[in-house]
């Protein structure tokens, strides 16, 4: 594994993580991912290991204010940044050693990809990935109710809600709090943008020792959310691949395979796994594991990946 | 019974000039050859009948062809449609009560073809506004038109003839009278099958049916109009042999129309239609009216003792639900063997477990619990994969062409939900049709825009 310092369109230098397959063997693809909100690419070591084994690059890039990267922790400065970031990223891969891109990320890493893809398209990708993707804009997606879901369903759906389900305490322990006057404050004033709405369980102490970042921005908080799931899921043209433990604690076990049926295209190459027990961190090991069978299907010793490796030397050429 | 073909076919000649007389497309039979797909039964009586040696279905069409011209559904007994062609001539028809199912479109020449997707996705179709109306007023029903404009289907027992010169022209037009196919199709023997399971609806997963609805949407290229077709198609999906015998139970989850409900079927759904469907209530009108006549008139003709909701469902509803299960087998490569319904059967009641016509005061209370229990999705159950749910959340995330159509207001769609607990399956019935509607609107913007 090796380090690379990446410029950023305003000078920020990005870490990226760069895990290669042994010299002279093929390498099929390349891997970036983008880790889960408050961790770096530290946690996720196993899955670039078990990716490299099978003839894939892995690029695991820390997000701007995280990990080795530059930039304020906890913020940035417009909605938006973290995907022109990644765009930057892979515009550098691709000048230095174009191969076929596969993004994708872990929880808040993956909605980033989606907002990726709605904002830049997807001609510079071969497919895409999400483990257990934190979709948290809407009710809809998420696992256990929240305190006043009942008054929220009721505004929403003009009907009552039968039951409530809050989540119990061992489930919260990686569910953010949202500081919704701080939010709605910001909301109005955007000078405000940079200060905390958002904090995620965790001691300070430890959070140091292992680099998390425990607080967020209205800025970063809003560069990690998708507003409209469908339109953007929608949009997807390659090859898809859902991973997510059926014992996640924030998103409900129903909602990745309704997203694949009913707002990913008909004729699309998409996978759903539902990994059983595990949840939202313990999924990681689990992808370990189907991550690479999923690339070895699609992209070892495929004439239509040698077609595409061909193009894009082509063009560097 | 004959060997089954499970191949699709397609024809198109646009309407050219002088410089390219033979602009043809046609993929699954040639010219001077005969197209069917579906299955004969009387194959061997016929071979003797005409002196064909038995086992060359080719020559037998041909034959059957040359001699009964286009009187050959009454005399070729089974389920089926027959293309056939020749540089001068199209011919189509279709045995009394096919299951089997024919598409095509007099627009800008002449297309035809097996799957209505192959039509629909040739950029010219669009929306029909008064069929989406009566789908959701009267259920499916079975007749020429789809939800296309310019897109028509074979009705059971008609024949229909162009003459494929620059100018394309329909030369012939005859239909067999409802009589007339019932007789015949009570002369059919049934081929034997494997029985589908029957409808047990208390240990569905809801979730995988919820799921199951897009994709079928997509693969039958129209709206779904009920849950039962993707518990259906799941159960399709599941059986292992090629050939498989309609279950009575599969007949009893059609839309029954009760008499008195005929003349203001969309009263109930009527808050949820915006102006361009209102606007085609005159013709749900023309249309109601026209079997209202129809009706009358095989009375006196036949002096038959069948209410006007019974003779709707042995001629309309029952051939349109039997053409959508065929259509479900078909996309698995699979053939459905359908037990005909006589007016017997209908009269004796032993298939209307869904009326909702009212008799008395006592037996509605008892069909509306009937009707209650054939709901699949529980109302009080709130959840991700619950279509009553998904339904009111087409309000935040529906194609602005679903949007244009369907007053999806959350007040409007909630009261719908609280107030039509004693007719929950019609409300569930809306809400699958609106859901894969949206659906399909979202991938063919096209079409359904």
């Amino acid at each position: 594994m090796n380090t690379l310092m990446i410029p950023a369109r305003d000078g920020a230098k990005l870490a990226c993580h760069r895990y290669c397959p042994e010299e002279g063997s093929d390498t099929h693809a390349r891997l970036l991912f983008l880790h889960g909100g408050s961790f770096n690419s530290r946690r996720y070591a196993n899955i670039a290991k078990a990716c490299v084994k099978k003839g894939f690059e892995v690029v695991l890039c820390d997000w701007r204010g995280h990990g080795d990267s530059e930039g304020t922790p906890g913020t940035c400065d417009y909605v938006g940044q973290l995907e022109d970031d990644i765009s930057d990223t892979i515009s550098w891969f691709e000048q230095k050693q174009p191969l076929p891109l596969i993004l994708g990320g872990h929880s808040s890493g993956s909605v980033i990809c989606l907002r990726y893809i709605e904002k830049y398209g997807q001609d510079k990708l071969a497919g895409c990935y999400f483990i257990a993707p934190a979709i948290s804009n809407t009710l809809e997606p998420l696992r256990f109710d929240e305190p006043g879901s009942k008054k929220s369903f009721l505004m929403n759906y003009w009907r009552k809600k039968p039951g409530y389900h809050p989540a119990q305490e061992s489930s919260l322990k990686h569910i953010p709090k949202m500081n919704n006057r701080k939010f709605l404050l910001a909301l109005v004033l955007p000078f405000l943008r940079h200060r905390t709405v958002m904090s995620f369980p965790g001691s300070a102490k430890m959070a140091a020792l292992e680099g998390r970042v425990l607080n967020y921005s209205f800025n970063l908080m809003a560069s990690v959310s998708v507003p409209k799931y469908s339109i953007a899921f929608r949009q997807i043209k390659v090859p898809i691949a859902f991973i997510c433990g059926e014992a996640d604690e924030i998103l409900n076990p129903s909602f990745l395979p309704m997203v694949a049926q009913w707002h990913l295209p008909p004729t699309l190459d998409k996978e759903v796994h539902m990994l059983p027990k595990l949840n939202h961190i313990s999924v990681l090991s689990g992808a370990a594991r189907v991550l690479p069978q999923w690339l070895v299907q699609r992209w070892v010793k495929s004439a239509g990946h040698q077609e595409h490796k061909e193009q894009l030397l082509e063009q560097a050429g | 019974m004959s060997e089954h073909n499970n191949e699709g076919c397609f024809f198109r000649q646009q309407l050219t000039d002088q410089q390219f007389p033979n602009n043809q497309e046609l993929q699954g039979f040639e010219q001077g050859q005969c197209y069917i797909k579906g299955y004969l039964t009387n194959e061997q009586d016929v071979c003797k009948q005409l002196k064909i040696e038995n086992g060359d279905q080719q020559a037998l069409l041909n034959a059957a062809l040359k001699y009964w011209g286009f009187e050959v559904n009454k005399h070729l007994y089974g389920d089926y449609v027959l293309v056939w062609l020749n540089r001068e001539q199209l011919l189509v028809t279709s045995s009394a009560r096919a299951s089997f199912t024919l598409y095509y479109q007099e627009n800008n020449g002449l297309a035809l073809a097996t799957d209505l997707n192959r039509l629909s996705d040739q950029g010219e179709a669009t929306l029909n506004q008064a069929q989406l109306l009566q789908t959701l007023a009267l259920g499916l029903l079975a007749g020429k038109n789809t939800c296309f404009e310019h897109i028509s289907q074979l009705q059971c027992g008609e024949t229909l003839i162009w003459q494929l010169h620059q100018s394309i022209e329909l030369s012939h037009q005859y239909r067999l009278t409802h009589a007339e196919q019932l007789k015949l199709a009570q002369r059919n023997k049934l081929p034997t099958a494997e029985p589908i399971a029957p409808r047990v609806i208390d240990d569905v997963d809801l979730t995988g049916l919820f799921n199951q609805l897009p994709s079928l949407a997509h693969r039958l290229g129209e709206p779904i109009t009920d849950v039962a077709l993707a518990h259906f198609d799941s159960l399709v999906q599941a059986s292992k042999s090629d050939t498989l015998l309609l279950d009575c139970s599969w007949l009893t989850a059609r839309n029954v129309i009760g008499e008195q409900l005929f003349h203001n079927n969309h009263r109930w759904c009527k808050d949820i239609l915006r102006r361009p469907l209102l606007q085609q209530r005159k013709q749900l009108n023309k249309r109601q009216k026209q079997l209202f006549t129809a009706f009358e008139e095989e009375q006196n003709e036949q002096q038959e003792s069948l209410s006007f909701s019974q003779w709707l469902d042995l001629h309309y509803v029952i051939p349109a639900w039997c053409k959508i299960l065929q259509r479900i087998c078909q996309h698995y490569g699979k053939t459905l063997i359908n037990p005909y319904i006589g007016s017997e059967q209908i009269m004796t009641g032993s298939l209307t477990e869904g009326v909702t016509e009212v008799v008395s005061e006592e037996i509605t209370e008892m069909k509306q619990a009937d009707n209650q229990s054939l709901a699949y999705f529980p109302l009080q159950q709130i959840s991700l994969a619950n279509v009553y749910d998904a339904m009111q959340r087409l309000f935040h995330v529906g194609e602005p062409g679903t949007l244009k159509l369907f007053n999806l207001n959350p007040a409007v769609t909630g009261r719908l939900v609280r107030r039509q607990t004693d007719d929950l399956r019609r409300v569930e019935q809306l809400s699958v049709f609106l859901l894969t509607f949206d659906y399909l609107a979202r991938f063919h913007p096209g079409h359904f825009n």
